[in-house]
């Protein structure tokens, strides 16, 4: 069938988007609210996501060829398919909206040193669209070409950093509720299961490969994790002055003679990474907008994302501040809403089915 | 047939040729009996006509009848019966047609000969070790040199005419067995449905092959080389002979094939590894290394080493041109004296090659229009393109986008147009094979001869992304 995805491609964009919006921005946020315990509060937050991968994957074993849109039809009628529908379209739209914003401030303050906008704009959405309108399967196998090339960058930037001075960091130095207010607070940065259940009926499960998923998950929640740490021992006192964890490993690295401070390593990783979480998001968007209008197709979808896109950057210009209010605000519960009702709906969606089997 | 209509027949025939110097009849007569051979002189063998056709029949005692003559007579391999509506069809293939008075039967006998080059080692493809023959224009001899190397009675080769006027012949060829049916039956139907006045060379038919005829990229694979062609059928691929081609296409196509040399598979396969990492090296570098230079200089000097950095800014201090305005500058000086070259004689080549390389770079240099980094930058992806000759075309495209993308957006836009460029390869099937396969998707059975080559003994199972009917290879 066209547009399917492999497992193992699956399990690549599960990889992406976990390390979505953590790699830059969070460590420090959490520093600034409960400080090295933050690393708890990605785990407690891991922990609540992770529960959604089992949903998934007894929904997809349940209904192996029907979209989630149909299920939800089934199960809430029409209407009810299509409000959650719309609040997961909503949610996809800011992630890719949040993603954007944290790289064009990395990009404005670490390299460009510039207002450009425009320019981002100019070079971002254009791949972002062609890889949309390509569809799914080519999208992830351009991801898993990467994939390699972001894995690596990855761990090369945290091996880097280990060429300097750092220290293991003292935990358990802030509050419980500090750490579990952390974890809530930004939980607009998680939720990145919530993209699955919108494909669920283009994942090509194949009985008793279902496992390497959590492989895949576990992978990408183990690199986030190393990163808060390494971050957190290189910085255990000055975490929240830097915004762009990844990036800042190298920063007071040793320098190899003529190679320099390969602070080109994180930037290329950095990129690849944003820009394919906002691939993913805005297909994310598409998806719920075609399943939502249907008369409407994919290119209508994404020329209203681009629309929309392009008037909140020009009219409200991203800094670190606004991110900040954009992460921690009622998004977050928005975030939460939405996975509760996800993940309470498959749960009752495979109850009933079970129950009815059974009778 | 009488006489009488067999002269008619003659002068209708000659009319058809529009009375063509190169058309050629001649009568026999013996004994009442009245025998015509109809040809053209231009590409038959007229010895073996002396020898084989006309002694045989001088020589004989007795009554005639095509049948005998056809039987007992002629001292030719093929020789058929052919009708009144193939008659035409049969002289232009290089058959001589025989009429006679006495019977209504037509004979065509089969003494094509026309000018062919020897195989030799073709000029794209030099091996250090193995074979070096190569095929030449006539399709006849290309069958030779497949069939030579693979003797199985599964080596399948389906001949057709295509072009309304060339009739050129065109040859399928696979093994069955190993070759996928689906992309063998597409690729019939496919140069079937040609519709084309005359074919003169592979490309013209490699054009209505092409599943995206109007992509920059190359989907169908060719090589000059026999035991390329017949390494390519034993994976499972389909290649396609056309007359008059020294070219030979091959179906599905890889984007990883042009990586691979011949050489490769003549050597050990360490070797073969590091070599290919080294083509891949410098793909990369023909495609990106001027636009990330100018990335670098514009966007990004806070991470060039301070050493690098100094020398960088002591040649460049005084240049008129901004970084982007010399790469484009030294990269259509380049690309300018490439053309040149390969238009001029041999012996202008060189001398252009001189005035361009002395002359343009270092006086361009010494005068302060541009600096030596970037002339070796420019440099340097230029050799590097030819890691990979066959996509040479491709990737100088590429080359110029990168450059405006590095002028104009840094390291940002570099990296967001090689996502894109790979976005758009993954959208490329060449009859059903992802073009970056076998690492996109993933094919790990094909991984054994991909980038890292490993030993001839160890790659047991055929290419899975080709689809072929077998899975491995004994």
């Amino acid at each position: 069938m066209k547009d399917r995805i492999s497992i193992r491609q699956a399990g690549v964009l599960m990889v992406l988007v976990i390390l979505s919006n953590k790699v830059l921005l969070l460590p420090s946020l959490f520093f600034e609210r409960s400080g090295t315990d933050g690393i708890f509060s990605l785990i407690i937050a891991f922990s609540i996501e992770m529960i959604f991968l089992p949903i998934l994957l007894k929904l997809k074993n349940k209904h192996p060829d029907k979209s989630f849109y149909e299920i939800l039809k089934g199960c809430l009628s029409s209407a009810g398919g299509k409000i959650v529908f719309i609040a997961l379209g909503v949610f996809m739209f800011i992630k890719a909206l949040l993603t954007f914003s944290i790289v064009y401030v990395y990009f404005k303050q670490e390299i460009y040193q510039e207002e450009f906008l425009v320019l981002i704009l100019f070079c971002m959405l254009p791949v972002v669209t062609h890889a949309v309108v390509s569809g799914l399967r080519a999208l992830s196998r351009t991801i898993e070409f990467f994939f390699t090339i972001i894995v690596v960058g990855f761990f090369v930037c945290l091996s880097l950093s280990l060429f300097t001075s750092i220290s293991f960091p003292s935990f358990f130095i802030s509050s419980a509720s500090s750490v579990f207010s952390s974890a809530f607070t930004y939980f607009i940065v998680f939720d990145d299961f919530l993209f699955f259940f919108i494909i669920i009926d283009k994942i090509d499960l194949k009985t008793g490969k279902s496992k390497s998923l959590y492989f895949y998950a576990l992978l990408g929640m183990v690199m986030v994790v190393l990163l808060f740490f390494f971050f957190y021992a290189k910085y255990p006192v000055t975490a929240f002055m830097h915004d762009n964890a990844l990036a800042d490993l190298l920063v007071f690295s040793v320098q190899f003679s003529a190679i320099g401070r390969l602070d080109i390593v994180a930037m290329i990783t950095i990129m690849l990474i944003t820009l394919f979480q906002v691939e993913i998001y805005s297909f994310g968007f598409c998806k719920c907008f075609e399943e939502v209008f249907p008369p409407l197709n994919r290119k209508h979808a994404l020329a209203l994302f681009d629309v929309i896109f392009i008037l909140i950057f020009t009219l409200h210009v991203g800094n670190h501040a606004d991110i900040v209010e954009f992460a921690g605000g009622w998004f977050s519960y928005l975030a939460l809403a939405i996975g509760i009702i996800v993940a309470l709906v498959s749960l009752i969606i495979c109850f009933i089915r079970r129950k009815n089997e059974k009778n | 047939m009488s006489n009488f209509i067999l002269q008619e027949k003659i002068e209708q025939l000659k009319a058809a040729f529009n009375e063509s110097s190169d058309f050629s009849h001649r009568f026999f007569k013996k004994e009442g009996q009245t025998i015509a051979f109809v040809f053209l002189k231009s590409i038959i063998n007229q010895d073996l006509l002396s020898s084989a056709v006309y002694f045989p029949l001088q020589t004989y005692e007795k009554t005639f009848t095509v049948d005998v003559i056809k039987d007992r007579l002629l001292k030719c391999a093929d020789v058929q019966e052919v009708q009144e509506e193939k008659l035409y069809q049969e002289i232009l293939n290089g058959k001589v047609v025989l009429m006679a008075d006495f019977d209504d039967k037509m004979l065509a006998i089969d003494l094509f000969k026309v000018p062919v080059r020897l195989p030799a080692e073709p000029p794209t493809s030099p091996v250090l070790q193995g074979p070096r023959e190569g095929f030449v224009e006539d399709y006849q001899t290309n069958i030779t040199l497949l069939r030579r190397r693979i003797k199985s009675p599964n080596l399948v080769f389906q001949t057709m005419e295509i072009g309304q006027q060339s009739q050129t012949k065109v040859t399928v060829c696979y093994i069955k067995g190993i070759a996928n049916d689906e992309i063998v039956s597409k690729v019939t139907k496919r140069l079937k449905s040609i519709k084309i006045d005359g074919i003169l060379d592979s490309y013209y038919v490699l054009s209505f092959l092409e599943e995206r005829p109007n992509s920059p990229f190359k989907q169908i694979g060719n090589s000059e080389k026999p035991d390329i062609v017949c390494a390519k059928m034993l994976e499972g691929k389909v290649a396609i002979i056309v007359d008059n081609s020294p070219i030979v296409l091959t179906i599905p196509f890889i984007i990883l094939e042009d990586l691979q040399s011949s050489n490769d598979y003549y050597t050990n396969h360490h070797y073969s590894s590091v070599v290919r990492v080294i083509r891949l090296i410098g793909l990369l570098l023909a495609i990106v290394a001027s636009g990330f230079y100018i990335s670098l200089q514009l966007y990004h000097y806070n991470i060039i080493p301070l050493n690098f950095l100094i020398t960088i800014a002591d040649t460049t201090q005084g240049l008129p041109f901004t970084p982007f305005l010399e790469i484009l500058f030294i990269f259509l000086l380049f690309q300018i004296l490439y053309e040149v070259s390969l238009r001029l004689p041999s012996y202008l080549g060189l001398a252009t090659s001189v005035v361009g390389a002395l002359i343009l770079g270092d006086t361009g240099v010494k005068a302060g229009l541009i600096s030596p980094p970037a002339v070796i930058i420019v440099a340097l992806s230029k050799i590097a393109l030819y890691t990979m000759p066959e996509q040479s075309s491709q990737i100088t495209v590429l080359q110029l986008v990168f450059i405006i993308i590095g002028g104009s957006m840094g390291l940002a836009g570099i990296i967001a147009g090689m996502v894109y460029i790979i976005n758009y390869l993954n959208t490329l099937d060449s009859y059903g094979t992802p073009y970056l396969a076998p690492y996109s998707p993933r094919v790990k059975s094909d991984l054994k001869d991909a980038i890292l080559a490993t030993s001839i003994t160890r790659n047991k199972g055929l290419p899975q992304s080709f689809a072929p009917k077998k899975e491995k290879r004994q």
